[in-house]
């Protein structure tokens, strides 16, 4: 069944070959360039000699194009040929990292449907059916989730690294959700601090993610900042010109529901309402908390003008969708196994009683034979 | 092994599933088929390679956003508009300038905007342009004016012009 999902999401990325050239919207000439730059002077350049103009500091993080050129420079083809070569890589990256998460939130039924949920939402396609570092980075995010509920503390921080190296707002996505997640259970931890209480069984492994998750977070932030600094000279990376003059449209809840199709909602309503009812109970995992971190930053980016920053709101729409697509693994997961088991006995039950009755009812009528 | 009611409550549900998604599935791709579109034409590579092939790298040439950033990918040419604007300072005012070297009837003013944007050379495509401010019609008749252009490649579809 996971090769049907890797199948289907290669179907749906194989956009990417239809045309004569690669898309050319959401700029992927400006990452060709400094490739073909790299593959025809040996050196990566850390100004910009095509941007408006050219003469600036290239303060896009570098490993996509690093990635692209070194492939080219390896395997002997385009620059053009790569860059489409590596959306199916993509294309087969993404089910695959989905299968894991899903699978470690909430059982291997949940990641094999949040692998062929992958290829639902429409913002999750066009941002990955392009040429495009986010591309990249987005297929790697659901995979650096996973390390860090594996515990894994070397391949997450680097995996960590490596996206924030790739793409600018999958980083701030990526140790958003990490930082929801530490900070969702330091809240917990204190919580039962002031109570007095003591934590369930898994309430160590909930702790050992959460410093891992705290870690990545740090190392993600000290890796930007880190780049902006070495490129610019500075790290007020507000001074940009997409936070100045606030590049970016306001979304609405139809936006984001518009673009889910019909199933993906309901699904991350049954998801949501799971989550709810064991935060109640007190007995979410690790993994719940962090899907439920994946879907709170993702909301928090989409509406980022109320808080003040106002920049690319729309944008992280495609970054939301990869918390509905854990949200509704989570419910139809939950489904299927209620099916198998109480559910299931107590609406047979149900359904028996009302029978029962209505036969009773029928049989002591009057004149009834 | 699963009882019968529950093997088939089951198999509703899974049916209900896979019913939703092959309606959804080709709707995502619909959906995101548009934006894979290349919006330069094969005539417009013909005359970036033209430009490739005689001028020098770097070498500042005015085109819209998207043929710009074609052209940076392809033959490493610098367009005035297009690319990461992150730190670009005049960024804004490049695209104003851009968008009116297209809009205007006038040769005069659009080779002052050439001569403005330090560049010799700008390519004129048939289809619309985007320079920042929406798609715009190209007001083609301007460049044949020969007192402040000259025509230095025409496939039929697309003119590269030298300003004067």
């Amino acid at each position: 069944m996971l090769a049907v999902a890797v199948a289907l999401s290669l179907w749906t990325h194989s956009l990417v070959l239809k045309e004569f050239y690669m898309p050319t919207y959401g700029n992927t000439g400006i990452h060709a360039a400094p490739i073909r730059e790299f593959v025809e002077t040996g050196a990566y350049s850390k100004e910009d000699h095509f941007s408006y103009g050219g003469g600036i500091p290239s303060t896009y993080v570098p490993f996509y194009r690093i990635g692209v050129a070194a492939f080219v420079m390896l395997a002997g083809v385009s620059v053009e040929a790569s860059s489409r070569l590596w959306v199916m890589i993509v294309g087969a990256l993404l089910p695959l990292g989905f299968y894991l998460l899903g699978r470690k939130v909430f059982g291997s039924q949940a990641g094999l449907f949040a692998a062929f949920f992958s290829a639902l939402p429409v913002d999750l396609l066009v941002y990955t059916v392009r040429p495009l570092p986010q591309a990249l980075a987005m297929a790697l995010i659901p995979i650096a989730l996973y390390l860090v509920l594996e515990r894994k503390w070397l391949a997450s921080i680097a995996l960590t690294f490596f996206v924030v190296m790739t793409h600018q707002e999958s980083a701030l996505y990526l140790v958003a959700v990490q930082f929801g997640l530490a900070a969702l259970v330091f809240a917990e931890r204190a919580w039962l601090f002031a109570c007095k209480k003591s934590g369930d069984g898994e309430a160590v492994e909930r702790k050992q993610v959460a410093m891992l998750a705290f870690a990545c977070w740090g190392a993600g932030v000290a890796s930007y900042f880190g780049w902006h600094f070495i490129v610019t000279g500075h790290t007020d990376f507000l001074s940009m010109n997409q936070f100045v003059l606030h590049e970016g449209t306001a979304v609405e809840l139809n936006d984001v529901l518009s673009q889910l199709g019909t199933l993906l909602p309901w699904l991350a309503a049954a998801g949501a309402l799971v989550l709810a009812a064991r935060a109640v109970k007190g007995v979410l995992r690790a993994g719940e908390l962090l899907a439920a971190s994946a879907v709170i930053a993702g909301v928090i980016l989409v509406k980022n003008d109320l808080i003040g920053l106002n920049v690319l709101m729309q944008r992280f729409i495609a970054f939301l969708d990869q918390g509905i697509v854990l949200l509704a693994a989570i419910g139809a997961a939950w489904v299927v196994a209620s099916l198998e088991r109480e559910m299931l006995q107590s609406v047979l039950k149900a359904g028996k009683e009302f029978v029962e009755k209505a036969l009773h009812a029928l049989g002591s009528r009057p004149g009834a034979h | 092994m699963l009882r019968e009611p529950e093997a088939l409550a089951k198999a509703v549900f899974i049916g209900v599933v896979v019913f939703l998604f092959a309606l959804d599935a080709p709707k995502t791709v619909a959906a995101a088929q548009p934006w894979t579109n290349t919006v330069v034409t094969p005539k417009e590579v013909e005359a970036i390679y033209w430009l490739k092939n005689n001028t020098a790298p770097y070498e500042a040439v005015v085109y819209d956003i998207f043929g710009g950033e074609t052209m940076m990918a392809l033959a490493l040419r610098t367009p005035p508009v297009g690319g990461d604007w992150a730190v670009a300072p005049d960024a804004v005012k490049r695209m104003n300038n851009v968008t009116r070297f297209y809009e205007t009837t006038s040769a005069q003013e659009a080779a002052a905007i050439m001569k403005a944007l330090e560049t010799r050379y700008a390519v004129v495509p048939s289809r619309q342009v985007h320079a920042g401010f929406g798609w715009k019609t190209v007001e083609k008749q301007k460049f044949f004016d020969q007192a402040f252009f000259e025509k230095v490649f025409d496939n039929g579809e697309v003119v590269v012009v030298r300003v004067k």
